[in-house]
């Protein structure tokens, strides 16, 4: 947890110092795409090996992608609603 | 991107299902860290090279304060309703939904506290959410609006997903997202032990 704010923090404060701005600029995204590579990556297969997860799916898999889909079209339409509310009630 | 996203995972998980030796995933735990602090650093550099940053939070409309709070409600709902379509009780619903995409730490108070094979699902829904989130994300973003594109990843959008957010919005939206990721998932080992503790008694 530390570790990732401190991550962030530390970029944060890189981009502000002129001289790693202008020399670590471009290449920053880049490192960065690979690394999100890199994390889904390690993600399946810390997924993928995870035998609790294998053995549930084919039993609860159906019903889990229904849940998540479920929350994640509830939780948009309502952030959705929010915005539209907010605009209409300038 | 997200062609290179989806592959990365499917193949990570196909690897993981049929390669690896058991023993073998300690290495992984490190890896992901490590990855995810490169991620992090990122997306703060992105940040802190833009210079108009200050005058962007001071601007931020009022209402993105609640938005951690409106994802979390619709999150509930839209599980309860979606679980009803499937034949899971509301409660199961509620519970896999309060992980906000944060599996780890919902699944494990669930199966501890409460039932095995409601913590089973749970695990699967918020691993689901957080892949979902990861390929909605993008689209919402286009066809919903910025604000939205927080609302998929939950608990994630302070990590996993916050990238994902700084690449299809802007600069404020990822500030949202930081901000909203980390009330969520603060908010997780509060919700979950309530929902338990009302299934319970009821």
């Amino acid at each position: 947890m530390f570790l990732f704010l401190g991550a962030l923090i530390l970029g944060f404060a890189a981009a502000r110092q002129n001289r790693f701005a202008s020399t670590l600029g471009s290449r920053v995204s880049q490192i960065g795409q690979f690394a999100l590579v890199l994390l889904l990556f390690s993600m399946g297969l810390s997924l993928g090996s995870n035998p609790e997860l294998t053995s549930a799916l084919p039993i609860l898999g159906l019903k889990a992608i229904v849940l998540s889909l479920g929350a994640i079209f509830g939780s948009v339409f309502f952030v959705w609603l929010v915005t539209v509310v907010r605009r209409t009630s300038r | 991107m997200t062609g290179k996203i989806l592959s990365s995972l499917v193949l990570g998980a196909l690897t993981g299902l049929l390669l690896l030796p058991e023993g073998t995933s300690n290495f992984l735990g490190p890896l992901s860290d490590i990855s995810l602090a490169v991620l992090l650093f990122a997306v703060g550099f992105e940040l802190g090279q833009d210079a108009d940053l200050g005058r962007k939070i001071k601007n931020l409309p009022r209402i993105s304060l609640a938005v951690p709070f409106v994802v979390a409600l619709g999150s509930l709902l839209g599980a309860i309703f979606a679980g009803l379509a499937v034949n899971v009780p509301m409660g199961d619903g509620a519970l896999a939904g309060a992980g906000f995409g944060w599996y780890s730490l919902s699944a494990v108070i669930i199966t501890q506290d409460y039932e095995v094979t409601t913590g089973a699902l749970a695990l699967l829904t918020n691993v689901f959410r957080e892949v979902f989130a990861i390929l909605l994300i993008p689209i919402v973003a286009k066809k919903v609006g910025y604000l939205p594109a927080v609302a998929p990843g939950g608990a994630t959008a302070m990590d996993v997903t916050l990238p994902i957010i700084a690449q299809s919005t802007d600069a404020q939206t990822t500030l949202v997202a930081f901000y909203s990721g980390t009330v969520l998932s603060a908010l997780v080992p509060i919700i979950v032990p309530v929902l338990i503790a009302l299934l319970q008694r009821y």
